[in-house]
């Protein structure tokens, strides 16, 4: 074969190339190692190639994604550091006092102006590390340290780190207090005459002398109550009822004056 | 592994290395299509000898090479189905032996770009040939052969790639000019010209040889 490769050759290639070939084809010749075949078919038993991509992300992304999340713990590190003590979450009940303690702004190192008290001008006594003419900065305000301790409910967990405050599941603190009146939660809210006794189960329309009951719905508070047609009411708890009068959401009705046959009759309502 | 090496002499053992081929390629891969494992042992049996010397000689590292000839059968094994009859076998995988051994360069420059200590490593010192300790008194003569052997497998090793793999093919494998340039997908003249200029520049070399 040595022989039939020269020949190849012959007459194409110089003298050089010749012997060059001929050193290179008399090397020695390596064989595979005995377990050769053995490795591959344990290679093939793997069900892959063995060397593939070891991740198939690009590389962009790959580098991006560690990239945001460091920007991102970082931002909320310096969110903490620099403006966490600026914000005050507003509490949900509002009745509750939002500040229990109200820090008052330091007064400006001991300076009274003029204008505040014209009298005594010579009197003030200045601080003695000030001159005329220099400017005072303004005394920073102190940042608001006391926070509300009354609260219920919500918060970051940052706050809830802090002493006694607690985070309830959804907001709400099931053994604080019920927030006033739940029964009308609108109170400012007025409702017209005839709506309030249209509730108490009266049909009326007014008259001169007052409402007139026009009807009663047998299973009302009205009917239960002993309120018949043609009866007038006069007062609602001892209220006149006029016309245009209306009433406040947090109401309760518990006493009608009614006039009946030229008397006046105190209804107390049966709910 | 490495102390299973063998060695032997030259071409004639290229000869013995390839048996009688008494069925072709194609008819083998054939039957390895429809499953018959025993076909694929015989494409094994006629090719990991020459792929691994082959490789051997490419990277100048023994084990590598013998890891990238076994990855080189796998390879053929999961794409056997996609295999298309119209090439060589041979030259269908010295292809994929050359591109895998291509990669692996690739990967080893960029390895050495990573690594403090082969920043200051030579392409020569990288790549030192694996010898086994032998324990046998040498007589002169193959002294000489080993060390003479160890000089050509540095300098073919320090050919750029695109003379190294033709030289290789052509002179130690044995390839013809045709099948050198399938292997490489180049024109037959551009084959000619790259083995000519890697042999030009061996011969620099090994002047003290020749």
């Amino acid at each position: 074969m040595n022989k039939e490769l020269l020949k190849n050759d012959a007459g194409e290639i110089g003298p050089d190339e010749t012997r060059v070939s001929r050193l290179l084809s008399a090397m020695k010749r390596v064989d595979a190692p005995k377990d050769f075949d053995f490795r591959v078919r344990a290679r093939i038993a793997t069900g892959r190639p063995a060397t593939r991509p070891a991740f198939g992300l690009p590389a962009a992304i790959r580098y991006a994604i560690p990239l945001v999340l460091l920007v991102l713990i970082g931002a909320y590190f310096g969110f903490n550091a620099f403006y966490a003590d600026k914000y005050v979450d507003v509490p949900v009940v509002a009745e509750a006092p939002i500040f229990s303690t109200v820090i008052e702004p330091p007064s400006n190192g001991g300076i009274v102006t003029p204008s505040n008290v014209p009298g005594e001008h010579a009197a003030v006594k200045r601080p003695e590390n000030h001159t005329i003419g220099t400017v005072v900065p303004p005394a920073k305000k102190a940042p608001n340290t006391v926070l509300p301790t009354n609260r219920t409910g919500g918060g970051s967990f940052d706050e809830a780190g802090r002493e006694e405050r607690k985070i309830y599941r959804g907001g709400f603190d099931p053994n604080a207090k019920p927030a006033t009146n739940t029964k009308m939660p609108d109170r400012a809210a007025q409702i017209p005459a005839k709506e309030i006794l249209n509730l108490f189960g009266v049909n009326g329309t007014f008259g001169e002398a007052g409402w007139k009951v026009d009807s009663v719905g047998t299973d009302t508070v009205a009917g239960r109550s002993g309120v018949k047609a043609g009866d007038v009411i006069e007062a609602i708890n001892d209220q006149p009822l006029t016309e245009k009068m209306s009433l406040k959401g947090g109401f309760n009705g518990k006493t009608l004056r009614v006039r009946r046959d030229g008397t006046t009759v105190q209804i107390v309502l049966k709910y | 592994m490495a102390l299973d090496k063998t060695e032997s002499e030259g071409m004639e053992a290229l000869e013995n290395s390839m048996p009688d081929q008494k069925l072709s390629d194609h008819a083998l891969i054939e039957a390895a299509k429809s499953g018959d494992e025993a076909a694929f042992g015989e494409i094994m049996n006629r090719y990991r000898n020459p792929l691994t010397n082959y490789l051997y000689r490419f990277l100048n590292d023994y084990e590598e090479a013998v890891d990238l000839a076994q990855e080189t059968f796998v390879r053929v094994y999961f794409a056997i189905d996609r295999y298309h009859t119209q090439f060589a076998f041979s030259t269908y995988i010295y292809r994929i032996a050359t591109n895998l051994a291509i990669s692996e360069i690739r990967k080893r420059k960029r390895r050495r770009l990573l690594s403090l200590t082969g920043l200051f490593q030579s392409e020569d010192d990288s790549s030192v040939e694996f010898q086994p300790p032998d324990t046998r008194i040498l007589a002169d003569e193959e002294l000489v052969t080993q060390e003479r052997d160890r000089t050509i497998a540095r300098a073919i090793a320090a050919l750029p790639e695109k003379y190294r793999v033709p030289v290789i093919l052509r002179d130690i494998e044995g390839k013809t000019y045709d099948e050198i340039a399938e292997i490489m997908e180049l024109g037959l003249g551009t084959t000619k010209s790259r083995i000519s200029r890697g042999r030009g520049l061996l011969k620099e070399k090994l002047e003290h040889y020749l």
